[in-house]
């Protein structure tokens, strides 16, 4: 079933010249993508190729210029919609210190919960849910100040999931942290999926973290250029490297090996694994 | 020009109940024209380390030498050092502020005091040697550009002030995989062409292995390890016990070697591996 359907959706900028003109800068232009239950989604791109934007288009932030986008059935471009479409769309952002609006945790966590009017004791069970849910459920009482970035950003998932969203939308949430904090992030989102069947769709341009994905689109200039699964988009090194992007180191030396004439498997991304395979041949 | 530190030690809010020790004992050199990786989890007292290099953190106790200026001396001279060694913070361009691209990269070297012949040469240099085209650029807004240009011309504004050490703390950070290429190429080139001393903080150990010849691992406030990253990364143990990553190539080579197949030394980029591999079978048929 699809829960988010975008129909030649174009969203572009304006771009004010200093001759007094107006021109555009391109967002999305023309995209068209549904949204899967229970899927998880990867998009990437380089930078400026209009992911961020099309995330923006998922939940109402941006009403797409041209086309459609419709959340559960509900159109975003009509406003009756943007609040039970927010309630299913949950958002996480780049920067964790952006975010955070309330001094303890547990507080910043059900700001979102009461917002949408759920009453105690359900809005004080939710909050513990949600904080269980992505393991930071012992800092409840603590001030967000002195986390981790990782950690920081945990607190903000957790403040979308406590809504109980169908959708979690991750806008670049891994950018901005070191690798343990990307790791982090990157298995509560792989846990939310599997053990409750949230759909999550992962904004970024690491492309290791492309790999734990059930699908993978390609944005390139605002336009979608490839879709497929990893190891489908991995095999498409040009095609990538044209769209600013680049097939992880281990994958590239295991495609390469193999066009040396090596029976490797072309879409090995463990290291040790690769090497295995090279040492049995030898 | 080198930079010597002995017995550095720094301590943050000392003599209050926020007393925190950020540097302990740090002791090392750093020669003309090295290339040096400082790593290290968050906290490990990295950012303090290279903040203490052009002076925005002063000596508390120990020693620092710059190019034979004292930086524990109080009177020491600060326009000198900060001349000498350009510091490039995490996210530069987020310090973009001018109206043009001209007037931000030559907003240092006024400061300098250059006379405006010289700025004048030394921006359309550093504009041209971060790879922009001059022309096109000068009179654009910088906030018109795209992220790794921005990035570029932050970094352009340090090199117009002609820097003998470039500090740069993780250059790469959001950039995508292409804009982190270009920058490291850029940084490579200064070292390798402009003899320019470099020292990068850095979360990113793949890029890290292929581009610095020698690493800094630091935690506590303290140097664990100074080697070079072919042994740092051998010790593949070590690393994860860290919570450091071990980059691809080097999960790769040590596998290979632990199982007894002979590779050349100094195999870091996954091209260099490819060809050390296919030399095994003496040719690219298998």
């Amino acid at each position: 079933m699809d829960i988010i359907k975008l129909v030649n959706a174009t969203y572009n900028y304006k771009v004010f010249n200093d001759d007094g003109t107006q021109s555009f800068a391109v967002g999305v232009d023309d995209v068209t993508l549904d949204v899967v239950q229970g899927e998880f989604l990867t998009l990437v791109g380089h930078n400026g190729s209009g992911k961020s934007t099309l995330a923006k288009l998922l939940n109402g932030l941006f009403v797409p210029q041209k086309g459609s986008v419709s959340v559960l059935g509900m159109d975003t471009a009509n406003e009756k919609n943007l609040f039970e479409i927010r309630k299913n769309v949950g958002m996480v952002f780049q920067n964790p210190d952006n975010q955070m609006v309330a001094s303890i945790i547990e507080e910043d966590v059900a700001f979102g919960v009461e917002n949408v009017g759920i009453p105690h004791p359900e809005l004080g069970e939710r909050v513990r849910w949600a904080l269980e849910s992505v393991g930071m459920e012992q800092f409840a009482k603590k001030t967000p100040h002195k986390l981790s970035g990782g950690q920081k950003q945990r607190i903000a998932i957790a403040g979308a999931l406590a809504i109980k969203p169908q959708v979690l939308v991750l806008d670049e949430s891994t950018a901005m942290l070191d690798p343990q904090g990307r790791k982090e992030v990157l298995s509560v989102a792989k846990k939310l999926n599997e053990d409750f069947g949230m759909t999550v769709v992962l904004i970024t341009h690491f492309m290791e973290e492309v790999l734990q994905s059930d699908r993978v689109v390609v944005m390139q200039r605002g336009k979608i250029i490839a879709t497929g699964t990893p190891s489908e988009i991995f095999s498409e090194r040009q095609l990538l490297e044209n769209a600013g992007l680049k097939v992880p180191r281990t994958i590239e030396l295991a495609q390469k090996l193999k066009e040396s004439g090596w029976q490797v498997e072309e879409n090995t991304a463990d290291a040790k694994a690769l090497g295995e395979m090279i040492c049995q041949l030898l | 020009m080198s930079i010597v530190v002995k017995d550095l030690n720094y301590v943050y809010n000392p003599k209050s109940p926020f007393e925190t020790r950020a540097l302990h004992n740090v002791n090392l050199t750093i020669e003309d024209g090295e290339f040096v990786a400082i790593v290290g989890h968050t906290g490990s007292g990295k950012s303090t380390f290279v903040q203490h290099l052009n002076a925005l953190i002063r000596v508390q106790s120990g020693s620092l030498v710059v190019n034979g200026i004292n930086l524990h001396d109080k009177k020491c001279d600060l326009k000198k050092v900060r001349s000498l060694v350009g510091m490039v913070f995490q996210y530069p361009e987020n310090q973009l502020f001018a109206d043009t691209v001209a007037q931000d990269v030559e907003f240092g070297p006024k400061n300098m005091g250059m006379s405006q012949e010289e700025i004048d040469v030394c921006v359309k240099n550093a504009v041209e040697l971060v790879g922009l085209d001059w022309e096109t650029v000068k009179n654009k807004s910088p906030f018109e550009l795209s992220g790794g240009e921005k990035r570029r011309v932050a970094l352009a504004g340090v090199l117009a002030m002609q820097p003998k050490v470039l500090v740069l703390d993780e250059p790469t950070a959001g950039l995508d995989p292409v804009g982190k290429h270009e920058i490291l190429t850029l940084v490579k080139k200064l070292n390798e062409e402009q003899g320019v001393t470099v020292i990068m903080v850095s979360h990113d150990m793949n890029e890290v292995y292929e581009n610095a010849r020698r690493i800094i691992v630091m935690k506590d406030g303290a140097v664990v390890y100074d080697t070079t990253p072919e042994d740092l990364f051998a010790l593949e143990d070590e690393i994860v016990k860290m919570n450091l990553e071990v980059p691809y190539m080097a999960q790769f080579c040590n596998y290979l070697r632990k199982h007894h197949v002979k590779l050349p030394k100094g195999v870091r980029t996954v091209d260099e591996v490819l060809k050390a591999v296919n030399a095994l079978k003496g040719g690219s048929n298998v």
